[in-house]
């Protein structure tokens, strides 16, 4: 689907027609899922974290301006949406976050970045994946967004609504992160 | 360029957002200085590590039914849309006329009369309370955005 396509077919949404969406859907649902996962990394989540993104992004169409690109607007619609879903895993587990410590047990990262939900695993793979998952969330969304999904600085910047500095400076802070656990 | 630069530079860099004049000048200062030649190594293999995730990609079945899930949704959340405004108008009207009746007719005594006041007087009151809550509460949300 090409820019003028894709035009096409939000200029029919923005009308109402929601057979219109089905295409656009087609052409990001891949990096949706993908983006999702990499973010909360658990297959099921990642899934209908994904599709509320474009429930939302539909439900939102009139409000697009749409001499803009969709793609960093619809982005940063589920990358907000992975951020919220986040917090609330991470208040759920305040309670017995003493309780873990003690025991000296992990997070319960166990369901989460595990190995089955690559597609090809070797020992370096599988660790540099866990790796991930054991990053605090603004480190893992700015790998993700880079080197995952291979967006631009540009982009980037615009999906999490910062300066395009910040966005060096975060991906050199989770680089060095990444760098002391794998290297 | 100087050491301190190395941080923001090397990623522009390895992640090829650099004009030509750019890559150069950081090329030449990498050449010179040992330290930030080492850096930069560890640094780019990072990312080639991170470089070679590939997720699984989901199963056929999964996929055809991605887009009747997106559907679905959109269409209930129009249909509890247009249920919520039409039972809003429906049930205001009702209420409009019942009580219009009941205070045309002669025989209901003031306690009652008093007492459909009280009624109407407390659900304007709850109604304008939980309106401006709802209001705060959008405004102050941090990620309002993902209904824009
Ligand atoms: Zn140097």
């Amino acid at each position: 689907m090409d820019v003028r396509e894709e035009r096409e077919y939000i200029e029919r949404c923005r009308k109402g027609d929601r057979e219109a969406f089905g295409p656009i859907v087609l052409a990001y649902r891949r990096n949706a899922y993908f983006t999702a996962l990499g973010l909360v990394g658990n297959r099921e989540e990642a899934y209908d974290l994904s599709q509320e993104a474009f429930v939302r992004a539909f439900r939102a169409i009139g409000r697009f301006d749409p001499t803009r690109e969709f793609a960093p607007w619809f982005f940063r619609i589920l990358r907000n949406l992975c951020s919220t879903a986040l917090s609330r895993r991470s208040a759920r587990w305040v309670g017995s976050i003493e309780e873990m410590r003690e025991g000296g047990r992990e997070f319960p990262a166990g369901e989460r970045f595990r190995a089955d939900l690559l597609a090809e695993r070797n020992d370096e793979i599988v660790r540099v994946w866990s790796a991930l998952g054991e990053l605090d969330a603004p480190s893992r969304e700015i790998i993700v967004l880079k080197d995952l999904q291979e967006h631009r600085y540009r982009e980037i910047a615009e999906i999490l609504d910062i300066p395009i500095g910040t966005v060096m400076s975060r991906l050199y802070n989770a680089r060095q992160k990444l760098r002391e656990i794998l290297l | 360029m100087k050491c301190g630069d190395f941080p923001l530079k090397s990623m522009a860099y390895i992640d090829d957002e650099m004009t030509r004049g750019e890559k150069s000048e950081f090329e030449k200062h990498v050449a010179e200085c040992a330290r930030c030649a080492a850096e930069l190594e560890k640094l780019r293999r990072v990312k080639k590590m991170t470089g070679r995730i590939r997720m699984a990609d989901l199963e056929d079945q999964e996929w055809d039914r991605y887009w009747g899930g997106i559907y679905n949704r959109v269409e209930r959340f129009l249909g509890w849309i247009l249920l919520s405004v039409g039972a809003i108008i429906t049930i205001s009207w009702g209420m409009f006329h019942a009580l219009r009746e009941l205070l045309a007719d002669p025989t209901v005594p003031l306690v009652v009369r008093f007492a459909i006041f009280g009624v109407v007087v407390g659900l304007a009151i709850l109604f304008v309370s939980v309106a401006r809550q709802r209001y705060f509460a959008w405004k102050s949300d941090p990620y309002r955005e993902v209904k824009r």
